[in-house]
């Protein structure tokens, strides 16, 4: 009996492993600054050049940082969302503008409406990689001592926010829509 | 004619003069074959051209110039993407497993050998 079940557990074993695997997204790399405080940055604001927005801004408060451009076409997607949850939500969000012209991206704001309480401007991605930005759009939830409580990537959508974001803003918040 | 003869040649010699490639030094070039483009997973920073992979080119560089070395580099890219950025993961904690996997299963392998061929001798 021994001496069938081993292989048997270890081939289970091996078919679970590779079933799971097929679920496995590569495109999805978990980053390791969860849990890790927001990166130390200091950009000007997209719409007042001479507005300075750093990663103490909007500390003591929880908020998201929403990673977007106007070539992004998941944040196209996204935006009418964001406007939705912006005034629903309680937590501000702030935008980062990444390797965008600021024309456009002033113009995509005034045609698609702004959920952001404020957009860094980080038209070279240098302070978008001290995020580990690779694919836009990307949103964080930011507990109020500063540190990343998770990174979303891809486009938000009710499944994602309701799934993913609600539960852990209840649990920073205590309560949703959240109060800071 | 002769002026639109010399407006094509200008043309070609401009646009050749633009795509003139950036000159990296070596560190610089074996670095970038090391390190994954996360936009197109399986091209290195050497191969691609993806905006993402032009800034870590731009980043890395100017690190470079600062002299920090091969380490410090991989450091700061896996502080901010996770170990998947480079192609051969460094051996920690997390990576054990990677790493050591296929030897334990070979030393498992072996125990099991060594046990069926000691019960077929005692059979």
């Amino acid at each position: 009996m021994i001496k069938y079940s081993i292989p048997l557990i270890t081939l289970t074993l091996v078919l679970f492993i590779m079933y799971r695997g097929l679920d496995l997204d590569p495109t999805v790399v978990p980053s390791p600054l969860i849990d890790k405080p927001v990166p130390v940055f200091s950009l000007p604001s997209l719409l007042d050049s001479d507005t300075v927005i750093t990663n103490n801004s909007f500390i003591d408060q929880v908020h998201l940082i929403n990673v977007w451009a106007t070539w992004c076409v998941g944040c196209r997607i996204e935006h009418d969302f964001l406007n939705t949850i912006t005034s629903a939500s309680g937590i501000p969000i702030l935008g980062l503008n990444w390797r965008d012209s600021q024309s456009e991206a002033l113009l995509w704001l005034d045609n698609l409406g702004n959920p952001y309480i404020d957009t860094a401007f980080d038209p070279d991605g240098k302070v978008s990689i001290d995020f580990g930005v690779y694919g836009a759009p990307e949103t964080y939830l930011i507990r109020s001592d500063g540190t990343i409580a998770y990174k979303h990537i891809a486009p938000l959508t009710v499944d994602v926010w309701e799934g993913e974001f609600i539960p852990r803003i209840t649990d920073l918040c205590g309560s949703y829509p959240c109060r800071n | 004619m002769q002026k639109l003869i010399i407006s094509i040649f200008f043309i070609f010699f401009i646009q050749t003069a633009s795509t003139q490639p950036i000159a990296y030094s070596e560190q610089e070039r074996v670095l970038f074959e090391q390190i994954r483009c996360l936009v197109c997973q399986n091209q290195s920073l050497a191969d691609s051209q993806a905006p993402l992979a032009v800034d870590l080119k731009r980043e890395i560089s100017l690190l470079v110039n600062d002299g920090y070395d091969d380490n410090q580099i991989f450091q700061y890219l896996t502080d901010r993407y996770g170990d998947f950025v480079l192609y051969k993961p460094r051996f920690t904690a997390v990576t054990f497993l990677l790493w050591s996997g296929p030897f334990i299963m070979l030393l498992i392998a072996f125990f099991v050998f060594i046990r069926i061929l000691r019960q077929s001798a005692k059979g």
